[in-house]
């Protein structure tokens, strides 16, 4: 047996996040396969045979099809009335990078997740299918599964997940860990505070030896699309610019610098906002990753100005070189209250705090005795935190809420590997060789049912 | 030979190109090595994809791994480390004889699920206490908001464990007398363990929380005030450090003549208060020495560098080899700590003064060691308690003052001889005898050359001042010369530093009587008590100094500050 604690049984680790969804082998280190999580679907009517008893409204958007058409089964079974042919919705998903991005008339796109709890359930599995069919080319019934989960997760949905993973997948054996504990693994520690900066949350958690602490939790709707978004809305109020993604652009013509674009449309008819909205945002990420950066040091106007300005060009033409703004707008993440742009919808009447600030709550939660550990080692995980400067801004800004304290950030080095670090702690953990055990067979579900998962996960 | 030169003809070579060579070079040829297929010494380790199940697991879960073909397992390698703690448990019985009665805040229900737990979580009760409400089974959280907190939930562990070891033990028998000592001290050991002060607990973390929430104001005013600190008691220190050395200094300098025997009429005055000759004080010594009187005699043997009381012989020895003096200074100082050493000082100085009354007959009576030396003068120890009476020696000379120490020398066909100190650090062998010569302490080298250029000493010798003409004679009082230099320039160094500090503190006080004006200035320095200058400095009360050192010290000093230090000069005057 090898000496360093691994066997590989060729499991399989599935991360799917509000924005990116990575999916790999356990023991690998990267994940095979990396992908948005918003995907497309078109609803269209067909005619399906219904009972009379069946609810006369239409089926929910986000209903769960798959157990619907279990009970139409089973009453065609059992009563021996007349099918009435009626019309229902069904939707056809499109998952996937190209899939997502490409248009089609009607198409809507949208993320399985609201706030890291699975709201779309059909989405999440076409997104699992997608990634061990697609992507993985490996059959679901040969492998161990493990999945990741928000701290937050509800009984409910884990139990719904459990269900999912044998029922629909044929999984041998199932997983499912928090999120937090898994970036913390993937940081190589089993004590630590975790920051997580996402592109729909962020939630600051500790984790004390491979446990997830839930009284620690503290989340807000504050991630990285909405400083996209952010973006798109300041750049609507001081330049009068609204980005045109380029499945519209027929043609461009060169522009001066902060002139309107001249472009020719297709003018495709059937755009849905979102397919509009979702294809924006994927613009405007590449200009925040490119440009945007995160002050060292607590805001200041004056030190913004003395910084250099960087060019950025949108794939319609438009062209301008950016100062404050690259500073501003991620500035959010750690002032909301004043640097907010224009509030959304669903953050109206909520308030907000800094990154910061969730990380000194959740250690403020935790026991005394913990403070110490949890303190000199805090863990950076998500897209988000990958802003230049996030880092060091992190660490002034705790020293300054907890000064009697030795605070140091465990970050990984590279980017790629920041964006994974979830995934990774998945990786290790489902690779070692004393987790086996662990895992929740398809004997003990068919024996306990899916509240087995609340009590070996 | 052509038939041999045609096999050695590498294929594939032209007999043109071949014959371009000479004929007994050799020709370089690639050779061909390359092997498609390479080969092993061993063979190829097969390697299967094989089910495997473990003890570890409850179900019969069968995961798939690569392993080596040969070797099989009969059980999964990682199984053992399956490892699991074991809390304690309890049957209904001992619930309702020795837990119930523990607290009445707690059900059973409740206390099982808190086992449970433990039993869950390995006995993480930080998990614990966060999992306590959330499970599915928890108990209902109590309506006043009155959460069982992490302290309850151990107390409520620890005090359980407790009682079922107290029960189960009291179980096996009945007697404590019965229970063998080893048990008894194991279920010591067990209760010890298992022991939480829950009031303790509790206060720690308030501890804890409040040093938590400091704010960054109050911890910059608890590092400032910690630096503050160290800096007080660094410049105490310091104080202690300095005022030492300039007491040091002076003492050295005006004791030097009877220094030698200090230590010993120290002892002697502190017993005997009636004023002796010495020889009558070397025989009080003996005296107390013979009625056993511990308490002296360490007091002697620690300071009698010039060995008048070295009877004592078996202490003497050791203690004089610790003697570093080399100059014949009195080391008392130097060894005791530092907070006795003023103490110490004082006494020293009240002893010299007691001395110098009698200083002259002190060393009248002394013998040279030179002379006692070569008069083949050996004092053998005499075997007893009483030390041996060895007559006040301070090596002194008609003219000039030596204090070198005295070593006792232990040798099996003479017994114990004693030697100068100055002599016994020489190897047998011929040396000479400008070596005896004590050494001058480096950082003092330059300074001391200096002085003996202008007492126009020529030293033949550039590194060390050496005499011209080594005889015993010349060897003396070149030592004494040496000795007496060497106290007099620190006390020049000590009295120029005051003088500065002088200088300083009254150009302070001119500067504060121009503030403040003068009269008014006048009115508080009226209001003062005088200044007495003994309070000051006690040691400069002081007997006048032998004429010699005086001419040499006076002579030299002035002439070493003719630029215009004035501190010898003010010394000179303040004595005078």
């Amino acid at each position: 047996m090898p000496t360093y604690g691994g066997d590989d049984v060729n499991a399989l680790v599935i991360d799917i996040g509000s924005t990116w969804t990575r999916a790999g082998f356990a023991g690998e280190d990267m994940p095979k396969a990396y992908f948005p999580s918003h995907a497309g679907y078109v609803e269209s009517e067909i005619e399906v045979a219904e009972t009379s008893d069946e609810p006369k409204e239409p089926t929910a958007t986000n209903g769960d099809t798959g157990s619907d058409k279990d009970v139409e089964m089973a009453d065609d079974a059992q009563t021996d009335k007349q099918p009435i042919m009626r019309k229902k919705k069904t939707r056809k998903y499109y998952v996937g990078d190209t899939e997502s991005a490409t248009w089609r008339a009607g198409m809507e796109v949208s993320g399985p997740l609201k706030q890291g709890l699975v709201e779309d359930w059909d989405m999440y599995e076409k997104i699992w299918e997608y990634a061990v069919k697609t992507r993985l080319h490996v059959k679901s019934e040969e492998h161990p599964v493990m999945v990741s989960e928000a701290a937050w997760n509800t009984s409910a949905h884990r139990a719904k997940l459990v269900e999912m993973a044998f029922e629909k997948f044929n999984c041998p054996a199932f997983y499912m860990c928090k999120t937090p504990v898994l970036a913390a693994f993937g940081t190589g520690k089993h004590t630590g505070l975790v920051l997580d900066v996402g592109g729909d949350m962020a939630s600051a958690c500790a984790v004390s030896e491979g446990f997830c602490l839930t009284k620690t939790i503290c989340k807000q709707e504050l991630g990285g699309e909405l400083v996209s978004q952010q973006i798109l809305e300041k750049l609507k109020q001081e330049n009068d610019y609204e980005l045109t993604p380029l499945f519209d652009i027929k043609s461009k013509a060169p522009v001066d610098i902060l002139q309107k674009p001249v472009i020719s449309r297709y003018d495709r008819q059937g755009t849905t906002d979102s397919y509009l909205q979702d294809m924006r945002l994927r613009a405007v990420q590449e200009f925040k990753e490119s440009t945007c950066e995160i002050l060292e040091r607590p805001y200041d106007e004056g030190l913004v100005a003395g910084r250099p300005l960087k060019p950025f060009e949108f794939p319609d033409g438009f062209n301008m070189s950016t100062g404050s703004l690259r500073y501003s707008v991620p500035e959010i993440l750690f002032n909301p209250e004043k640097y907010m742009v224009s509030r959304p919808k669903s953050l109206e009447g909520e308030s907000l705090v800094g990154v910061h600030d969730l990380v000194i709550k959740s250690v403020v939660a935790s026991d005394v005795d913990l403070r110490p550990q949890l303190l000199s080692n805090m863990v950076l995980a998500g897209g988000s935190t990958l802003f230049p400067g996030f880092v060091d801004r992190m660490t002034v800004m705790l020293q300054n809420g907890i000064p009697g304290g030795r605070i140091k950030l465990h970050a990984p080095s590279t980017n790629t590997e920041r964006k994974v670090t979830a995934w990774l702690g998945g990786s290790i953990l489902a690779s070692l060789g004393t987790f086996h055990q662990l895992w929740i067979s398809r004997a003990e579900y068919e024996e306990h049912g899916a509240a087995i998962v609340d009590k070996k996960c | 030979m052509l038939g041999q030169k045609q096999k050695q003809k590498a294929p594939g070579l032209s007999r043109e190109l071949n014959s371009l060579y000479l004929e007994n070079q050799s020709i370089p040829v690639p050779l061909d090595t390359f092997q498609a297929k390479p080969k092993f010494g061993t063979k190829a380790e097969r390697w299967v994809w094989r089910g495997f199940r473990s003890s570890a697991r409850n179900d019969n879960l069968a995961l798939y791994h690569w392993v080596k073909a040969n070797e099989q397992y009969s059980d999964y390698f990682y199984a053992q480390f399956n490892a699991k703690t074991k809390p304690y448990e309890y049957t209904d019985e001992e619930y309702a004889k020795c837990i119930e009665p523990l607290d009445a805040g707690w059900t059973r229900a409740e206390t099982d699920y808190l086992f449970g737990l433990c039993k869950r979580f390995d006995m993480r009760f930080i998990v614990i206490h966060d999992r306590y409400y959330g499970t599915t089974d928890s108990p209902e959280k109590p309506a006043d908001g009155a959460e069982r907190s992490l302290e309850d939930l151990k107390d409520r562990y620890y005090s359980i464990c407790r009682a079922l070891i107290q029960y189960r033990s009291g179980e096996d028998s009945q007697d404590p007398d019965d229970v063998p000592l080893q048990a008894t001290n194991k279920l010591a050991d067990d209760l010890a363990l298992l022991r939480f002060d829950k009031k303790k607990e509790q206060e720690r973390k308030e501890y804890l929380e409040a040093l938590f929430s400091r704010t960054k104001e109050e911890i910059e005013e608890e590092e400032i005030l910690i630096i503050e600190a160290r800096r007080i008691e660094a410049n105490e220190r310091r104080l202690v450090h300095e005022r030492e050395a300039l007491l040091h200094a002076h003492a050295l300098f005006e004791e030097a003549p009877a220094s030698a025997t200090i230590p010993t009429v120290k002892v002697q005055f502190s017993q005997a208060p009636e004023p002796a000759t010495p020889l009558s004080q070397n025989h009080s010594v003996a005296s107390l020495g013979a009625t056993g009187d511990m308490a002296v005699t360490p007091k002697v043997r620690k300071g009698a560098p010039d060995g008048s009381n070295g009877g004592d012989a078996s202490g003497g020895a050791r203690a004089l080899k610790k003697q570093k003096s080399v100059h014949g200074v009195p080391s008392a100082p130097r060894t005791k700590s530092s907070a006795a050493a003023n103490k110490a000082m004082a006494t020293s100085v009240a002893a010299s003064d007691a001395v110098s009354g009698r200083g002259s007959s002190i060393v009248r009576s002394s013998m040279s060691p030179s002379r006692a030396m070569s008069a083949g003068v050996v004092v053998k120890h005499e075997h007893g308690d009483a030390p041996v009476q060895f007559g006040p020696v301070t090596f002194a000379t008609e003219e000039h003052l030596v204090h070198p120490a005295i070593v006792q020398v232990d040798t099996p066909e003479t017994g114990p001889i004693f030697v100068s100190q100055r002599d016994s650090r020489l190897g047998p062998g011929v040396f000479l005898r400008s070596d005896k010569l004590h050494p001058i302490p480096k950082n003092k080298l330059d300074a001391v050359k200096q002085f003996m250029a202008q007492l126009q000493l020529n030293s033949p010798n550039t590194i060390w001042p050496r005499p011209v003409m080594a005889t015993a004679a010349v060897c003396d009082r070149f030592d004494s010369l040496q000795s007496t230099i060497i106290p007099l320039l620190d006390c020049k160094k000590a009295a120029d530093k005051l003088e500065t500090e002088i200088q300083v503190l009254r150009t302070r006080r001119r500067m504060l009587m121009n503030d403040i004006g003068v009269a008014d200035a006048e009115a508080i320095l009226s209001k003062l008590p005088p200044i007495d200058a003994s309070t000051v400095l006690p040691t400069y009360v002081s007997p006048p100094l032998t004429p010699t050192i005086e001419s040499t010290t006076t002579g030299g000093v002035s002439r070493h500050n003719r630029k215009g230090s004035t501190a010898s000069a003010r010394k000179k005057s303040f004595r005078e």
